[in-house]
């Protein structure tokens, strides 16, 4: 692309006033911050509004206001429709979201439950899915920030990808889950006026009629509901969304964090209010070949429409939502990993007579040093680290019946639990590249139901009071 | 692109790619040039998409796969006492 809408001033400008305020606010939230579960869960009680918003909030990534009008453009309709089902992942954790938060009261990680429920093996093979999935998430979200600021303003891509890292990073680092939550409360709001107008911007101007008439005659694959790709693709991103969110310690570090009995709700709220922002941000796209443009890379096609028809304020406003979109993951990302890291790896792995206060001051370095090593993943600007996280479906879905019978059964080895991700992951990066990305992670999930079947048919063995570690004596708790 | 044995213009400008999607089976001329260039030879490509009944397959994998997840998870909604269940 070379031409650039938006001054760069205008564009330091409005980085300058966002990252103020992110920081700001995370360090004025993060004062109340005594303990180790305040800054870790925000206190576990964390209320129904702010629930529903970070969890909204950070399930709108740069992938959705970015990849979603890319997958509308190269997949039509069913890629625009495919990509809200990303929805059915919140909707489904929302019963889990409850149960875990019964069954763990004092849990921390995703990786507390799967070493508890299915032990040792089963738990580093989890750990090795979920570290390579939040790398691929954080590297791409670091690349995106980078990237899309070079695109409207022309600001080189190592500025602007440190800005977003650093940003973020400190407000993070300053005031924990709290303060990751309090900004994606803001970020919600801002994403969904922006998104809304937008939309509604692009109706007034082009017109359904302009953009059927030249998809019809031009792109008439992207208009039909029996483009082969497409087909396979739906219930592929509806699994890869469902893997992501079941495995992921964003979402279980949310689900502890929330209040008891607010799980349930604030999930059902959020991937209903999720739902329409990928069908919106996707129509977007489809107005492309409308008004003449031409998509040098699929995934800047919403950026190139708003540009192009509203000129300086389009640009603004897309950058001002991709950049809070960003801003609202790569917070959450950086904070949950660092749980994982604390909990499962230092703790878990190298000082498991840690106390709270030493695990406090650990969590600070650690998500210091997590940005930093973002940040130099991202230097390169590697674009096959872009794709990473297509390759992440066949790693996450493979994690989906593991969690879902460990949570619901007291049956299944941790034996099969660990078959299940290595096979799963394997066979399923191994259609990625025979078919295509588009059935990576539905294969994943496929191969991993086999393993686990088994499990129906087995005897109940679990003890589910083996989950509560407070009620454990001595057991791998050290929290004293 | 050759479209109905006629030249047809994509695009004219500065930028050096374009992504072209949503076009049915078959094969496409493309040719291009620079500004008071000269044509380029012209470009072949063939657009053949997956068998529909591949893609069928899948869908009825993912949809089995759905059913049976909403069905544990159902389940699971009705499950009041967390002790000692499943």
């Amino acid at each position: 692309m070379n031409d650039v809408v938006l001054p760069v001033t205008t564009a330091w400008l409005v980085i300058g006033i966002f990252s103020c305020f992110w920081v700001f606010l995370g360090w004025w939230l993060g004062r109340a911050n005594k303990s180790l579960d305040d800054y870790m869960l925000a206190g576990r009680n964390v209320g129904l509004g702010l629930a529903v918003a970070t969890a909204m909030a950070t399930w709108v990534t740069s992938n959705t206001t970015m990849t979603a009008p890319q997958l509308a453009y190269q997949l039509g309709l069913w890629g625009m429709v495919g990509y809200s089902l990303g929805a059915v992942g919140l909707l489904l954790f929302a019963p889990l979201a409850e149960r875990i938060r019964t069954l763990m009261p004092n849990g921390y990680t995703s990786g507390d439950f799967i070493r508890l429920r299915y032990g040792t093996l089963a738990w580093r093979v989890f750990l090795i899915i979920s570290f390579f999935y939040a790398l691929g998430w954080l590297i791409s979200l670091g690349m995106a920030g980078g990237i899309l600021i070079t695109a409207l303003s022309g600001i080189p891509y190592v500025y602007g990808m440190t800005v977003i890292v650093v940003i973020c990073t400190l407000y993070t680092a300053f005031g924990g889950l709290r303060a990751v939550i309090g900004t994606d409360f803001v970020q919600t709001i801002i994403i969904i006026v922006g998104v809304v107008i937008l939309a509604v911007l692009v109706i007034q101007k082009v017109g359904f009629e302009a953009i059927h008439t030249k998809l019809a005659s031009d792109h008439p694959e992207l208009l039909s509901f029996l483009l082969p790709a497409a087909i396979m693709f739906l219930f592929n991103n509806l699994f890869f969304g469902i893997g992501e969110i079941f495995h992921s310690n964003v979402w279980w570090s949310r689900a502890f964090a929330f209040a008891p009995g607010k799980g349930f709700k604030a999930y059902l709220l959020a991937g209903i209010f999720w739902l329409p922002i990928p069908i919106v941000a996707g129509f977007i796209a489809l107005a492309a070949p409308a008004i003449g443009i031409n998509v040098p890379s699929p995934d800047m096609v919403a950026p190139l429409v708003a540009g192009k028809l509203f000129g300086l304020a389009g640009a603004l406003l897309v950058f001002i939502v991709v950049f809070s979109a960003l801003a609202s993951s790569l917070d959450s990302l950086l904070a949950a990993t660092s749980d994982l890291i604390v909990k499962d790896i230092y703790k878990g792995h190298l000082r498991g007579q840690a106390t709270d206060s030493e695990l406090r001051k650990v969590a600070l370095f650690v998500i210091i040093g997590l940005g930093i090593f973002t940040w130099l993943l991202c230097l390169p600007r590697l674009t096959t680290l872009g794709e990473l996280l297509y390759f992440t479906g066949a790693f996450v879905a493979s994690t989906i019946w593991p969690i879902v019978i460990g949570l619901l059964y007291r049956r299944g080895t941790g034996f099969q639990a660990a078959l299940a991700m290595v096979l799963g992951t394997t066979i399923g990066l191994y259609s990625y590249f025979a078919i295509g990305f588009y059935v990576a992670a539905l294969v994943s999930a496929g191969v991993s139901f086999l393993i686990m079947l088994p499990a129906f048919y087995a005897k109940d063995t679990f003890d589910w009071s083996s989950l509560d570690e407070s009620k454990q004596s001595k057991i791998g708790n050290h929290n004293d | 692109m050759k479209k109905n044995g006629t030249w047809i213009t994509l695009y004219e400008g500065r930028d050096t790619a374009s992504t072209l999607t949503g076009l049915k089976n078959g094969d496409y001329i493309f040719r291009l040039r620079a500004e008071q260039g000269e044509w380029s030879e012209p470009l072949t490509v063939v657009i053949e998409h997956h068998a529909l009944w591949k893609a069928y397959a899948f869908f009825a994998a993912g949809f089995v796969l759905f059913l049976i997840l909403c069905g544990l998870l159902l389940r699971s909604s009705r499950l009041k006492e967390v002790r000692g269940d499943g």
